[in-house]
């Protein structure tokens, strides 16, 4: 069993409680992240091996709890009362992660890391707030406040572990995802945020797919050059984003044209 | 004599509090921001704070870490109060429009995160590892007995000890812990830190008990939302747990609840009626008794101090309180 697996079985199994199992599907738990963690505490840098695992868990048990909420939605008056039982249980299971995530580090008494996980959460609702509110006047500030989101927990332990040459690799791969999404939607006509884009910095004669395509590119070579300079990188490392690269982004790609 | 006024010689204290409650919750975002303080300016009674200073005057008063754990505790206390409120799509809380109705349910899921992650901040400050085991559990537990109620909801099947066990983990423990921390941190005996922390689980259990009770008891005007309104929601309290051994409530009640979206409000005044024939309402009020007895008799083994006698005052209060 690799080390994904490993400690997704054990998140699950902390996560474990009878009638939300029954009513809400298991959390999903963010693979990238997990690897990035996985990496960045390694085995000789905490304290302990048990030291190190509660790191790693209760830091994805705060991105599940983040992430359960993120499931509940505005009201829906033709909501049936299923759908009202699980956005109860979204509401309930994430605070119940949050508490585990609290309890898990108070028993190796770590309470400089509670602190900090603390204020990344605060920061990242603060950021939520903007983009409920569209609160932004640009693609990259609209882009800025998503990466934020999706990076500011895992930045918090690259700090705290003095890893700060992961940071921005982190964003930067949150980064890449986050456009490709984006250019999954502009081919779905979902959404056109490519009408936000900086149109200084991209060629006007461009479709949207290509600009995203080209600037996607732009920031994998970027992203892969950062990876090979980490003074810890490994090629495990190069090869699980190499693997993501071809299974998310060129997926996702190759889906929304076919599509 | 209102439950403010037993503890009035505290008021110096609670300004601090107040005062620091208020600061922390000063977020960079506006409506985050005003969100936060509506929820502050809802008021409240500030039983938590008040538990924890009074547990800590027991001992050697350290005014900086009872301040941040009870400042905690009542941001931990209001964070489940917004999610509560999404749960119940509750529009009105102490007569005042909710967060979730004013925002809407997004909104109050992030107020209640970045309220829970202040709290967090705060109380991570004080370097005391027990204390922190403590709460930290209390969170966890807080977290399952509001999953049992979801659960529990309109479950006629269920028993004394399941209600009792739920309010325990909604409740009590919430109290029971303000208690237990305010003594930890004030360096008290071991002892002395278990009596406490049983004075507010006891306590807790009557508190919770009587506003159960009052659910029936009271008016709508009094209690700032629907008379019978945790029925309606299917929470089934002690109140109704003793009145469905009467075989014509019991039939009455699954009548009625067989629908329960269909319920009009005079249905409700139908059931509530139909409850108050019953002697649900004297044996819920003796339980509640029997746990401040047990309040009142855990306080007997603590050294005599003002202190004490305030804690004797509320708990005495408690069992006459009406909303």
């Amino acid at each position: 069993m690799n080390e994904i697996t490993l400690y997704k079985e054990i998140i699950e199994n902390k996560t474990n409680h009878d009638f939300l199992r029954k009513t809400i599907h298991k959390p999903v738990i963010d693979e990238d992240k997990l690897f990035i963690l996985l990496k960045l505490i390694p085995k000789d840098t905490a304290s302990a091996q048990t030291n190190r695992d509660v790191y790693i868990i209760t830091t994805m048990l705060v991105q599940v709890a983040l992430d359960t909420h993120e499931l509940v939605m505005d009201n829906d008056d033709n909501e049936t009362d299923d759908e009202k039982l699980v956005k109860q249980l979204y509401v309930l299971a994430g605070d119940y992660y949050s508490g585990l995530y609290y309890y898990l580090l108070s028993e190796i008494d770590d309470l400089t890391f509670i602190h900090k996980l603390a204020s990344a959460i605060k920061a990242i609702n603060e950021r939520k707030m903007k983009l409920y509110y569209g609160e932004y006047e640009t693609f990259s500030e609209y882009t800025s406040l998503k990466v934020e989101v999706e990076s500011l927990l895992i930045e918090t332990v690259a700090n705290y572990f003095q890893h700060i040459d992961f940071i921005d690799c982190v964003k930067q791969w949150q980064y890449i995802k986050l456009l490709s999404k984006e250019k999954e939607r502009i081919v779905n006509d979902e959404i056109l945020l490519n009408s936000m884009m900086d149109s200084k910095k991209t060629n006007p004669y461009m479709t949207a797919e290509d600009k995203f395509s080209s600037i996607i590119q732009r920031e994998w070579t970027s992203f892969n050059n950062k990876l090979m300079k980490l003074p810890h990188s490994t090629t495990d490392l190069q090869s699980y984003f190499n693997q993501k690269m071809v299974d998310h982004v060129y997926r996702n790609t190759l889906n929304a044209e076919e599509g | 004599m209102k439950l403010p006024k037993t503890y009035g010689y505290l008021k110096k204290d609670l300004e601090v509090i107040e005062e620091a409650l208020n600061q922390t919750i000063q977020a960079e975002h506006p409506v985050l921001r005003q969100a936060s303080i509506d929820l502050l300016n809802a008021g409240g009674k500030r039983i938590r704070p008040v538990f924890v200073i009074l547990a800590g005057q027991l001992g050697d008063y350290d005014a900086e870490s009872i301040s941040k754990a009870a400042v905690a505790l009542e941001l931990i206390h209001m964070a489940t109060l917004v999610h509560d409120d999404v749960i119940d799509e509750a529009t009105l809380r102490r007569g005042k429009p909710t967060i979730k109705h004013l925002y809407g349910n997004r909104i109050a899921m992030y107020t209640g995160d970045y309220i829970l992650a202040r709290a967090l901040e705060e109380v991570t400050t004080i370097n005391n590892p027990k204390a922190h085991r403590v709460l930290s559990k209390a969170l966890v537990e807080v977290a399952i007995g509001e999953i049992d109620q979801i659960q529990d909801k309109f479950n006629w099947e269920q028993n004394l000890r399941d209600y009792l066990r739920r309010i325990k983990r909604k409740t009590a423990l919430l109290i029971a812990t303000s208690c237990q921390l305010g003594a930890l941190l004030s360096g008290l005996s071991d002892k002395e830190v278990k009596l406490l922390y049983r004075y507010g689980y006891y306590i807790g259990m009557s508190y919770q008990i009587i506003d159960d009770i009052l659910d029936f008891t009271e008016t709508a005007k009094q209690l700032g939302k629907p008379a019978g309104n945790d029925l309606l929601q299917g929470n089934i309290t002690l109140p109704v747990l003793y009145a469905i051994r009467d075989r014509e409530f019991n039939e009455m009640v699954q009548e009625v609840f067989k629908k329960p979206d269909l319920i009009q409000s005079d249905d409700m005044k139908l059931v509530i009626n139909t409850l108050k024939q019953t002697d649900a309402i004297r044996k819920s009020y003796e339980l509640s008794d029997m746990y401040l007895k047990k309040a009142l008799d855990t306080l007997n083994e603590l050294p005599n101090s003002k202190s004490k006698i305030t804690l004797q005052t509320i708990a005495k209060y408690i069992g006459r309180r009406r909303v």
